[in-house]
């Protein structure tokens, strides 16, 4: 939409542009028309033929060339006094000698004697001496030079040019007339040759004067240039007519007189159009008027007009000759009612006129530039400006004008003022921050030093300012104790923030020692230029300490963890160990309760035999002999009620219950010996012995006791009758031995039981188990005791067993 | 008055020889004791002439309390009646400090009197 937009807004720029140009183009027609139209005439048309009623040159010349004339150098004399400028008065000249011409021309048809020569040479004249002037302001233009009168010279020159040529035209007319002046035309005879060279080079300088500006004007497009220049163009060509034309009156002369007419026309376009720029461009008709005769100003006004600044231009008296678009922002009025007025009167505050005035005035005295500050009062505020005087010099080194050149400072002084603020508030926050803050310039030079810097370093900021940072920010390495790098050479090489290394030691003023901990950072100004470097440190002293602690913590910790580590290591390494022996304690635990459980059985398996036996022989021999007593018994009671006796069977009985009672112990003493119990060992031992050989009286039974009963522990008793007589028995049942030595001694700290016999002795390594050997053993390791036999065939059998005491 | 103790466990054998006592001294006054606590108590309470005792006793055997009484009451005659007629056990008796040594199977009353008339 915003693109439509705009390319119609460029559409239409174009149709006006090329509306103008088409109209400039028509404007450019006549030229080739008139000359075509001139040539066709003075080839085709009969020269006799002419038409010159006395009373219509007059007015024609009246209207288009006299009062245009007369008109365009009033303007020009305007403008030059506003001015001064050379070129203005050189074209006002040329025109109003022109026009003088015309004028004069005009009158001295009506004067007798006169006739057609004063006409003739005065209107030629006029023309020459305003081609003349012309092509010299052309001549200017061709090299770009713009000359301007001062204020003081400037009547002067303007009386020189206009008031003279008026006297000069006054008195050449005058000379004509009293034929002091060749004459230009000879009635019937038609013009002098002199006639002819002056128009030719008038109507030349004039063909010249229309080259250069439409050259000028093809240059800088001033529409003002372009019109002048057709005007040139076509009064070039009317004296073209003029030059060839046969007669007056003639069709190529009224040509000529109309292509003139129109060139009177172009003219006053020409200033129309500069009026129409003026005010299009909000400027005056002067600018207009100089920026297109002058393409020096034509970039001075470019540059004016778009500046800024306010660009005034004043005269001597103070008057001003231009001023641009800023400078008629600031009066509020448009060019026309500021151009030629003084600063006086107009709507400016006194602070703002009064120090520009001394100072304008200053210049044109000492010809020297200078500067003020002033300030405006509007509405909502000031405006602050910079004014810059400029003296511009004239021909004769006098000031002409002074050119006044003011900036508006406002925003420079809003920004400045923010600017300050701006420092003072992070003046006050670096001032206040906690931590110390040194800024120093590119050179390593302290420029700035918070409180807290001062502090820390021992330095005032007014002692270190200026003094190499190095020197106040004396830092060393913790450990090394060497000088620690210049941070702000670091910051300044890297160019970027740099983190100074730990373990930094502030060395201070006064040699004390401050724990810092720091970083550094390059200042940059707005086009990235390092312009600076800031260092930021703090004390870290209590955190060092706190470290410091923290890190004897952590080893204390460590070494109590590889203390500890170190004790459970060996408690597993222990425990390991103890696992190992509990493993194998185990394991001959196990093998020892398989051997118990053998045991065990072996036990459960004798008990239940040797309750078979009991069983067995209490049936055998009690239980046989008390069913034998109840049959006596019955037997004798029944004799007994018969009749007297059965005494013998009573008696008979009594020896019965001897027998069951002697049986009785018997069984009880194989059970187990009470003597045993009731008496000892010794008792015990030798009762078996005797028993033993009652029983078997083919052996003869050798017994040595070297112990007392009371240093046989009782936990012994039981063993040693036990073992003597499982091998007791086993002599008796497999020895064939002839001799038992049976012996219980005590020998230091054991008792000692050997039973040996010189029986047939056996192999221990066939005779496994059986014998009751393993019996033995097993009662005699059981108390606590070792037991040991040796058995060599054909020897005998020894049986040793030893109990500590 | 003759006092005279039995220690014995056996009641059958103890009842035995209680009847036999008094059949042949009525007058004698005959207390009993089970085993050589009690022994011990009636002893302390009222010192008999003459114990007649068993060796096999529940606790302590009638050797040992042989041994005390003869320590503690050097007046009082210990005779042993024991069943096991055997030499050792004889003299364990006499060794132990027993007056006297009765084999149960063969206890002659002759030689009891004889032993209770030489206390009276």
């Amino acid at each position: 939409m915003r693109i439509r937009k705009e390319n119609l807004i460029r559409g239409a720029k174009e149709e006006i542009g090329m509306r103008r140009i088409s109209k400039r183009y028509l404007g450019f027609m006549p030229v080739p028309a008139f000359i075509a139209i001139i040539a066709v005439l003075y080839l085709v048309v009969k020269p006799s033929l002419f038409y010159e009623p006395a009373w219509l040159l007059p007015i024609t010349n009246t209207l288009f060339v006299t009062v245009v004339f007369f008109l365009v150098a009033y303007i020009a004399m305007r403008n030059y006094k506003a001015t001064g400028r050379i070129q203005i008065l050189l074209l006002g000249g040329g025109v109003l000698a022109f026009g003088i011409g015309g004028v004069v021309a005009g009158l001295a048809r009506g004067v007798p004697g006169a006739g057609a020569n004063l006409n003739v040479t005065i209107y030629n004249t006029g023309a020459l001496i305003g081609a003349m002037f012309h092509f010299a302001a052309a001549f200017l233009l061709l090299a770009g030079v713009s000359p301007e009168v001062g204020s003081k010279g400037k009547a002067f020159w303007l009386a020189s040019s206009y008031l003279g040529l008026t006297v000069f035209m006054a008195l050449f007319s005058i000379a004509s007339l009293k034929g002091f002046i060749p004459p230009f035309f000879i009635q019937g005879v038609g013009p002098t040759t002199l006639r002819q060279w002056v128009l030719a080079s008038a109507d030349i300088l004039f063909a010249f004067s229309f080259f250069i500006f439409m050259g000028s004007y093809l240059k800088n497009g001033e529409g003002f240039l372009y019109w002048y220049s057709l005007a040139l163009a076509l009064t070039s060509i009317s004296l073209t007519a003029f030059f060839i034309e046969s007669a007056v009156g003639s069709p190529v002369g009224w040509t000529g007189r109309l292509s003139q007419y129109l060139g009177g026309i172009y003219f006053l376009t020409a200033i129309m159009t500069a009026i129409r720029s003026a005010q299009v461009r909000r400027t005056s008709f002067d600018n207009v008027l100089t920026a297109s005769l002058s393409p020096a100003e034509e970039k001075f006004r470019a540059l004016a007009e778009h500046s800024p600044d306010i660009i005034a231009r004043f005269d001597g008296e103070m008057r001003h000759i231009y001023v641009n678009q800023a400078g008629l922002r600031l009066y509020g009025k448009p060019a026309g009612s500021i151009i030629g007025k003084k600063m006086e009167g107009m709507t400016l505050q006194e602070s703002f006129r009064t120090p520009l005035e001394e100072r304008i005035q200053k210049v044109f005295q000492t010809g020297q530039s200078v500067e003020v500050e002033h300030y405006l009062p509007i509405e909502n505020g000031t405006r602050f400006y910079q004014s810059r005087c400029v003296p511009e010099f004239g021909v004769d080194g006098a000031v002409v004008n002074v050119l006044v050149v003011s900036h508006d400072l406002t925003k420079r002084k809003h920004a400045e003022e923010a600017l300050r603020q701006s420092e003072q508030r992070w003046a006050t926050t670096l001032a206040s921050i906690g931590d110390g803050v040194i800024a120093t310039d590119v050179n390593g030079r302290i420029t700035f030093m918070n409180a807290v810097a001062e502090g820390l370093t021992g330095w005032a900021l007014r002692e270190a300012s200026q003094k190499p940072v190095t020197k106040v920010f004396n830092v060393v390495d913790e450990h090394t104790r060497k000088e620690v790098d210049n941070p702000v050479t670091k910051v300044l090489q890297a160019g970027n923030v740099v983190g100074l290394g730990n373990h930094t030691i502030l060395v201070r003023k006064d040699g004390t020692e401050v724990a810092i901990d720091d970083s550094g950072a390059p200042i940059k100004d707005e086009s990235g230029n390092i312009s600076g470097v800031v260092l930021v440190f703090r004390d870290i002293t209590e955190r060092k300490q706190a470290e410091e602690a923290l890190r004897r913590a952590h080893d204390e910790l460590e070494k109590r963890v590889q203390e500890r580590t170190s004790d459970l290591s060996e408690a597993i390494e222990r425990l390991r160990i103890e696992n190992t022996q509990r493993k194998e304690l185990e394991d001959i635990l196990r093998e020892k309760e398989n051997q118990v459980r053998f045991f065990a059985s072996q036990c459960l398996t004798a008990q239940e035999m040797e309750r078979k036996r009991v069983a067995g022989e209490l049936h055998d021999s009690i239980a046989a002999a008390l069913a034998a007593m109840k049959f006596r018994i019955d037997k004798t009671a029944v004799e007994m009620k018969q009749g007297p006796g059965g005494l013998e069977s009573l008696q008979d009985l009594g020896s019965m219950v001897s027998e069951i009672n002697n049986e009785v112990r018997r069984i009880m003493a194989d059970l187990r010996p009470s003597i045993l119990d009731d008496l000892g060992i010794i008792p015990a031992v030798d009762w078996f012995c005797r028993e033993y050989q009652k029983t078997y009286s083919h052996i003869s039974v050798k017994k040595q006791i070297g112990v007392s009963e009371h240093e046989m522990p009782d936990s012994l008793k039981t063993p040693i009758f036990r073992i003597s007589q499982e091998a007791m028995n086993n002599i008796a049942k497999y020895s064939k031995a002839g001799l038992v030595n049976l012996a219980l001694r005590k020998e230091d700290d054991k008792i000692l039981l050997t039973i040996q016999d010189n029986g047939q002795g056996f192999d221990l390594k066939t005779t496994k188990r059986g014998l009751g050997l393993s019996t033995m053993r097993e009662r005699a390791e059981l108390s606590g005791g070792s037991f040991d036999l040796e058995s060599t065939i054909g020897k005998g059998t020894l049986i040793r067993v030893s109990w500590p005491v | 008055m003759l006092r005279i103790l039995l220690v014995e466990d056996n009641r059958v054998y103890r009842e035995v020889f209680k009847e036999n006592l008094s059949k042949h001294f009525p007058s004698m006054v005959i207390d009993e004791a089970l085993n050589a606590e009690e022994a011990l108590q009636k002893m302390s309470a009222t010192p008999p002439h003459l114990v007649f005792m068993d060796i096999r006793l529940p606790e302590m055997n009638g050797l040992q309390l042989t041994q005390r009484i003869k320590k503690d009451f050097p007046n009082i005659r210990v005779a042993i009646v024991t069943g096991y007629d055997l030499p050792e056990y004889r003299q364990a008796a006499l060794q132990n400090g027993a007056d006297r040594f009765f084999v149960k199977e063969s206890l002659k009353w002759d030689e009891v009197s004889a032993l209770i008339k030489s206390i009276e």
